[in-house]
């Protein structure tokens, strides 16, 4: 259950994606979305689809993972066509009462849920294919060059978020298998009795991170940590023709979604 | 009654590229009345075997059958199971929540709906069980125990579903040597007079050798040995080639028959020891 979240999981691999400079990938997932919510019709979708599926046979990532990432959000996809499918004004293809499907509808609630599966998939093959470290150096660099601030501390929180998100899971667990020992139950009774289950495994959930937390600060402070002043990097993040490569090809991504969508 | 395991193997995972497979086919049954070492170096998959003895996981292969129930049947009642069979985790002391003592070692029987008169009897049981004063903890908070005296209100927490089996996973580890003589103490005393099953997981080898009858050595998922503690402890060559030591004492007298004295190489204990070494010596002396 817990084990499904794919949030922060990485497959280790060496494909063409995974070689990729984190940096490079950020700012190509963030071109993709613009190409995403700028297709509008068939021709559009064609193209986005085939550059999605093709990314994930480059990546070299079970489809299975992908799928695992995209099986949480079944309520709100199931709910987007839903709505655009019965609600949608237009020509009518089949009616039923009051219900109706109207040709605008289907295309609409396609297209909407098409876009969340892709938008899942893109940015789940962007933590799949990238280890949490490298990924929050890209961030670093890319807030950086947007003149964020504190651009390593966040990055550093991310980092540790990122980091403890295993952990906890973990953690949880173990604590929840605990107090099913003691006969809790976790998974069955009404709204509030389920609620209030939660609190065996909170309290102490809660507890451990705070020692956890404490002890981590205490670490990185015995290690003469003092933020990103004059912070230098063992791993110098360096873009090869790879990423240029990678580059050029969503910006032929993005313009083309773009013309197809406002000249043709 | 007992627990069988016949052909137990789990899978973490299974279809995916962190498949693993933590235990193989592994068959053992824990018969009611003993009590039982279990060995392994870390990541042997000791955890993942004990948590099949209550149900918390199913084999992916196999059966578990407590006192005649298959744990992977649909529909069988794993509460009942988690009654019968006590899992107490490595550092238990991390699972209390509650405000008081009394309430936290009343949470299981809570859950298994007693009535509070019952719960009450239950929980000063457990307490006197773990040697815990009921006028004395009832009321405080366990967070302001030490870590000796919470891990015996962890504990008492699992006893208060008064288990016919009791599975403990390394009950002394971060105890300090008097936290872990009580805990040892208290677990014999369970084993005595309440009759209680008992597992202990534990990587301290002295410990096990003043405490069980028989040994259960695990090593990569699979079953080494299951045999009683003296014959697993005179395969200490196998032993330490799967990463896995002897008890103090043992390894004294193999020290000593190395160095060329006629000493028995199967003790356990310091009593047994300094026998052995007084007869030798003695003999030694006769015949000089």
């Amino acid at each position: 259950m817990l084990k499904d979240i794919t949030i922060g999981q990485y497959v280790p691999g060496n494909s063409l994606i995974h070689r990729l400079d984190p940096r490079t990938k950020i700012v190509a997932v963030f071109l993709y979305m613009v190409a995403l919510f700028s297709s509008g019709d068939s021709t559009g979708y064609l193209i986005v689809t085939a550059f999605t599926i093709s990314m994930v046979f480059l990546s070299k990532v079970p489809w299975l993972m992908i799928l695992k990432g995209i099986r949480p959000l079944w309520i709100i996809l199931v709910l987007t066509m839903g709505l655009h499918l019965f609600l949608t004004q237009g020509d009518i293809i089949w009616q039923m009462g009051f219900v109706k499907i109207t040709q605008q509808g289907l295309r609409q609630g396609v297209f909407m849920t098409l876009r969340l599966v892709y938008l899942v998939t893109i940015t789940s093959l962007l933590t799949l294919t990238t280890t949490p470290i490298a990924l929050t150096d890209g961030i670093e660099s890319v807030l950086k060059a947007l003149f964020v601030p504190v651009a390593h501390e966040l990055a550093m929180m991310m980092t540790i978020a990122l980091r403890f998100i295993p952990t906890l899971i973990e953690e949880t667990e173990k604590i929840m298998k605990a107090q099913m020992a003691r006969g809790a139950d976790f998974d069955s009774g009404g709204i509030v009795s389920r609620a209030k289950s939660l609190i065996p495994l909170l309290v102490p959930l809660f507890l451990s991170s705070f020692r956890r937390a404490d002890e981590l600060a205490m670490a990185m402070e015995a290690r003469c940590y003092r933020g990103g002043e004059n912070r230098t990097r063992m791993k110098q993040l360096q873009m090869t023709g790879l990423d240029y490569m990678a580059f050029i090809i969503v910006f032929a991504l993005l313009i083309i979604c773009i013309i197809i969508r406002f000249w043709m | 009654m007992s627990i069988v395991l016949t052909g137990v193997s789990h899978t973490y995972s299974p279809n995916s590229p962190y498949e693993m497979e933590a235990i193989k086919n592994i068959d053992l049954d824990i018969t009611e009345g003993e009590i039982i070492g279990l060995i392994g170096h870390t990541g042997s998959g000791k955890s993942t075997l004990i948590q099949h003895f209550n149900g918390l996981l199913k084999p992916t292969k196999g059966r578990v059958l407590v006192d005649g129930i298959d744990i992977g049947k649909k529909g069988v009642k794993l509460k009942d199971i988690r009654k019968k069979v006590g899992l107490v985790f490595q550092y238990p002391e991390h699972q209390l929540f509650e405000e008081t003592v009394y309430k936290d070692i009343a949470f299981g029987p809570k859950n298994i709906g007693l009535d509070q008169e019952k719960i009450k009897n239950r929980v000063k049981k457990a307490m006197k069980m773990v040697g815990l004063d009921y006028a004395k903890y009832s009321d405080v908070s366990p967070f302001t125990l030490s870590g000796g005296e919470k891990r015996r209100v962890a504990l008492a927490g699992v006893l208060a579903m008064q288990p016919k089996y009791l599975v403990l996973d390394e009950p002394t580890a971060g105890l300090d040597p008097r936290g872990r003589d009580e805990i040892l103490r208290h677990v014999t005393e369970l084993h005595r007079r309440e009759n209680i099953t008992i597992v202990i997981v534990s990587h301290s080898m002295d410990d096990i050798a003043r405490l069980v009858d028989r040994l259960i050595v695990i090593n990569q998922g699979e079953l080494v040995y299951n045999n009683s503690t003296r014959e697993c402890f005179a395969q200490y060559e196998e032993l330490k080639r799967i990463g896995l030591d002897v008890p103090t004492m043992t390894a004294l007298m193999l020290r000593l028959s190395e160095k060329g004295w006629a000493v028995r190489t199967d003790i356990l204990t310091i009593k047994e020891a300094k026998e052995e070494i007084l007869r030798v010596v003695r003999g030694g002396a006769e015949d000089a």
